[in-house]
């Protein structure tokens, strides 16, 4: 809604208006920890990338962190070591999941270990996708909107929709759609993905992922920082998922997928 | 002869034993001649005798009581010829006074903030009281054209603006939701238009406004840090007359006139915005068919019963649109109304009695019919209140009353068209019941010393109908009840001493001294550095205390030249409990527990302003300077650091000066500097599921780069005809075009920058903005 306060800003000072770089002396803080962890249950994957936070205006790459030792624990204890990939990654492909479980990551790096663990929920099944022209309007050109229709299943559920685009994946920040069932519970329903409109010709698909309430409220809180902090008056980092004080966070998630070609 | 003797001895009671009660009350009231308003803050003085005087009220009323006999009596009031009565009182008299313009002032109505006397600022027991007379700014320059008074008060000292785009202000270092706004003693709760850029003040319907920042008196209560008192015009009961002016953005007019000649007058006061007729110049015809605009609307009727009985009905309505095509839609708006009666019990015993409504709404929709669905919340308020005035005697004057507010907060609704697929939702309303007491005297003792002290009671009943909840610290329910309608929840209550002191050293010296402590009981959450009209006011309930706010201040005035120049010195410390802020990540929208989302801390404001001012001649203006901080601290903001409020600006600094070349023209500028607002910037950035992400640093650890600006007005006096006045105002905002600081984002992809490296990028909302407005008069 914020962004609605905007364009009314925008309307009325796009004549005076400006924008220009300034210098400003921000204070450094010591490099972080940050851990990214996923497990892909669709495509049976898990990957894990380690690295360090860098200075604001640093002109570095991120440090690529080797050599820690990770693994994946099922609801059984069951412990799966990932394989180092050299570059800070790490990986374990065909890890077969049992829905309806928790996982736990575990790393060790520099002497420390850092735990964090995540639902994998069912996956909601995506039941088809289909178009609605849309006239010409203030903020767009005119084109073809798509909805995925699913049934909510009963309970809170939480949603992610992933765009590919005529073979590209859209990846953009804020491209990945996300949604609960908080003002539809139990619906059938029709939800349509604004973001972009297409045209005729064009093949669009849908990966709808199903995730956790805490990797939902993670990737919201993450959005939300990374959108821009000065609109905020208490910006915030997303609460700490592991452990130990470490950045990122841990999400095993399945999904759904269809695909569809615009037509008139 | 034995009747004889009857009749002398009932003579003599008669005559003599009023002589032997010693004194007698003079009292009435104080208009100006032109069209008889009430000359709130007027002066009678008994120039025979020292120290005694009796200032108007609000409605103009005064009472004197002095020993019978000759006297000479001086009534006054700040730009109008003086008036000097030579009688001789034998009894209680009434004396219904007007005064006319002095001779310097008609010939050009301009006359600066000042006190009711010109050495009221030394004399009177209340600490400094910025007092704006709309009429006395208008050549001040302003952004658009159009005078303000809230952008006006902005400049003088320990009042800080929210910053461009913004009509919340701070004052000694409180927050924006600690000014309590009245309008004809109804609560604005949300005084701007535009997102900011007006307030919903249209100076043309308002005769006065006065500012209390410390030492507030006992009648005011409900906000932390500070009142501001607006206060509707009459309408002229002499003759019917109009007035407006026609400005770049906005219109306005105002009509007003007697009903029945010095019985009953009415004023009626439009104004609206036109920034979206501009839009029809634009070449997408979606935006062509915007709407972009704000209108005000006040109306108010007086009528006079009697000599002793006075009614008066005054509204206020407001509202902003803006709606893109059948899209989107966004309106917000104030309603308010007061109905009140003012009776004299007698000549010492004033009292008045008021009946109040206000309210505050917002909604936005999307879409429409059954393919929209839209979001609104509002809060309703029921204002029951009596206030008397008691003058006692010639050195005391009591002040006393009580009121009943009934609130209604409805925090959201949301209604979903068939084909949306959302859920119907309303959260439910929450219901309270604010109670306010009070007794307050000002009392002069000798020649010295003027005190005015009181004693407030507060009240705040949270209740039914309703569930209230018990967080756990995770923000978990505990546990969870159901209330019937009026059953209570929860009370708070609190005494709140209120004192100002003055030592007058001498006519042109003196020093005085505030302590006030205020609850607050309703509080507005914030989220956004701008105020938006989407900010939630919630009420104080089993899980939010009331906010406290304790102040003292001190202050030194010196007059100087006749009181042509003013010096003062104020120094204050400000404690504040129960802060409120939201907890990290908090969601807003919607969300009918949003109690859990607080986190609640402490705040402390301490600071010295320095200003001088000069009060008469050709050349008016004045110049200050603020040395302040404004600090808080929350046990779950950085493990309870003390950090920088928002408005926690070091230096500030303003000055206004106005300068009357002829009769013909007045310039005028104003030039404002400060210390940049304290912000969060990221501190180091990561990246994750495949972007750039900041981490933020500490609350509020940096600095905006610091403000400044410069202002230029011209005011141009055109040929008077009989009944016709008129003038052209040019005004240049932002001379030197400096670009202050909106906000900053860190980007790495601005305007071509390849390389990849983060860049701090500022946006600027306004350059230089240059206006003009033609002002008409017309009787």
């Amino acid at each position: 809604m914020k962004n609605i306060l905007y364009i009314t800003f925008l309307f009325l000072l796009t004549a005076t208006s400006c924008q220009k770089v300034i210098d400003l002396k921000v204070d450094d803080t010591e490099p972080k920890i940050v851990l990214e962890a996923r497990y892909d249950a669709t495509k049976e994957e898990v990957w894990v990338r380690i690295s360090k936070t860098i200075d604001v205006f640093s002109a570095e790459n991120y440090p690529q962190i080797k050599g820690a030792q990770v693994e994946i624990i099922d609801e059984n204890g069951v412990s799966t070591p990932l394989a180092d990939q050299g570059d800070g990654t790490y990986l374990f492909e065909n890890y077969v999941p049992i829905f309806d479980s928790e996982y736990a990551i575990k790393i060790v790096v520099d002497g420390e270990t850092y735990e964090a663990s995540d639902y994998l929920k069912n996956v909601v099944p995506l039941d088809s996708l289909s178009t609605e022209f849309q006239e010409a309007s203030a903020f767009s050109e005119e084109g073809y909107v798509v909805f995925m229709n699913a049934t909510d299943p009963f309970g809170s559920n939480y949603y992610g929709a992933i765009r590919k685009v005529n073979g590209e994946y859209r990846k953009e920040l804020g491209d990945e759609f996300l949604f609960d069932d908080s003002f539809s519970e139990g619906n059938t329903q029709s939800v349509p993905i604004f973001s972009e409109l297409y045209q005729v010709g064009d093949t669009v698909q849908i990966e709808l992922n199903s995730y956790s309430e805490k990797t939902y409220n993670y990737l919201n809180q993450l959005r939300a920082i990374a959108s821009g902090s000065e609109v905020s008056a208490a910006p915030a980092n997303p609460v700490n998922q592991w452990s130990k004080e470490a950045l990122g966070h841990f999400s095993a998630f399945g999904y759904d997928t269809k695909t569809i070609i615009i037509a008139e | 002869m034995k009747q004889k003797s009857l009749l002398i001895l009932v003579f003599c009671i008669v005559t003599i034993f009023p002589l032997l009660s010693q004194n007698i009350t003079i009292s009435g009231s104080i208009t100006d001649g032109r069209n008889g308003e009430d000359l709130f803050g007027a002066s009678v003085i008994v120039s025979d005798m020292t120290n005694t005087g009796a200032k108007a009220n609000i409605y103009g009323f005064y009472s004197l009581s002095i020993p019978s006999g000759k006297h000479q009596l001086i009534y006054r009031s700040s730009g109008f010829e003086e008036q000097i009565l030579n009688l001789t009182f034998t009894q209680d008299t009434v004396i219904n006074l007007e005064l006319f313009l002095s001779k310097e002032v008609q010939e050009l109505e301009e006359v600066n903030i000042t006190s009711k006397r010109t050495n009221d600022n030394i004399t009177s027991a209340q600490m400094e009281v910025t007092r704006l007379d709309p009429q006395s700014i208008k050549t001040i320059p302003i952004l658009f054209g159009e005078q303000d008074v809230m952008k006006t008060l902005q400049l003088t000292p320990g009042v800080k603006g929210g910053g461009e785009g913004s009509a919340g202000f701070y004052v000694r270092g409180g927050g924006a939701d600690q000014n309590l706004i009245l309008l004809d003693e109804s609560t604005v709760y949300n005084a701007s238009h535009l997102l900011g850029f007006f307030s919903v003040f249209n100076s043309d319907a308002i005769k006065d406004v006065s500012l209390y920042k410390s030492g507030i008196p006992a009648e005011y209560g409900g906000r932390a840090s500070s009142v501001m008192d607006v206060r509707m015009r009459d309408g002229n009961n002499k003759n019917l007359a109009a007035s407006g002016g026609i400005g770049l953005i906005s219109s306005r007019l105002t009509l007003e006139g007697p009903i029945v000649k010095d019985k009953s007058s009415f004023i009626i006061s439009g104004r609206r915005s036109y920034a979206d007729l501009f839009l029809v110049f634009a070449p997408d015809e979606d935006i062509r068919d915007a709407q972009l605009f704000f209108y005000d609307l006040n109306a108010k009727v007086n009528y006079k019963i009697s000599d002793k009985d006075r009614i008066y009905l005054s509204g206020y309505f407001g509202r902003d649109k803006f709606a893109l095509s059948e899209d989107f839609g966004f309106n917000w708006g104030n309603k308010t109304g007061t109905i009140r009666w003012n009776h004299l019990y007698n000549d010492k015993l004033f009292v008045n009695t008021s009946f109040i409504y206000s309210s505050f709404d917002y909604e936005f929709t999307i879409g429409q019919g059954e393919d929209g669905f839209g979001i609104r919340s509002s809060i309703r308020d029921f204002n029951l209140k009596q206030d008397y005035s008691y003058f006692l005697n010639s050195n005391n004057s009591l002040k006393f009353g009580f009121n009943g507010i009934h609130h209604t907060f409805e925090p959201g609704v949301l209604e979903s068209g068939e084909n949306v697929g959302f859920n119907q939702i309303e959260l439910d309303k929450r219901h309270a019941l604010e109670l306010g007491a009070y007794i307050q005297n000002e009392q002069s003792i000798g020649n010295r010393w003027a005190l005015m002290y009181g004693l407030r009671y507060s009240g705040f009943n949270y209740m039914g109908k309703g569930t209230a909840y018990e967080f756990a610290e995770n923000g978990d329910i505990l546990t969870e009840r159901s209330y019937s309608s009026w059953e209570s929840i929860k009370y708070y209550q609190g005494f709140e001493p209120r004192l100002s002191a003055s030592f007058i050293i001498n006519e042109s010296n003196s020093v005085k001294a505030g302590y006030n402590r205020i609850f607050q009981y309703i509080h507005q959450l914030t989220n956004a550095t701008t105020s938006s009209p989407t900010d939630v006011w919630v009420p104080t309930s089993n899980n939010v205390k009331p906010q406290i706010g304790d102040q003292i201040a001190l202050g030194y005035y010196k007059n100087f030249k006749k009181d042509e120049y003013q010096v003062s010195v104020e120094t204050y410390y400000k404690w504040l409990q129960n802060q409120i802020d939201y907890k990290p990540n908090a969601n807003l929208l919607l969300n009918g527990q949003i109690e859990r989302e607080l986190v609640y801390g402490k705040g402390k404001a301490y600071g010295v302003e320095f200003q001088l001012k000069k009060t008469k001649g050709a050349f008016t203006g004045w110049v200050n300077y603020t040395l302040s901080r404004a600090l808080r601290s929350f046990d779950d903001i950085d493990g309870g650091e003390e950090f920088s409020a928002r408005q926690d600006r070091i230096h500030d600094v303003n000055l206004v000066l106005t300068y009357e070349i002829n009769k013909k023209f007045v310039v005028s500028t104003s030039f404002v500097y400060y210390t940049g607002d304290a912000v969060t910037f990221p501190s180091a950035l990561y990246e994750m599921n495949g972007y750039e992400v900041p981490y933020v640093g500490k609350r509020n650890a940096n600095r905006l780069p610091d403000y400044h600006r410069l202002d230029l007005g011209l005011t141009w006096y055109l040929k008077e005809r009989k009944n016709y006045k008129h003038n052209l105002s040019f005004s240049i905002y932002n001379v030197y075009n400096r670009e202050n600081a909106f906000s900053v984002s860190f980007v790495d992809d601005f305007e071509g920058n390849t390389t990849g490296q983060t860049q701090a990028v500022q946006t600027a909302l306004f350059k230089m903005i240059p206006s003009i407005t033609y002002n008409f008069n017309f009787k």
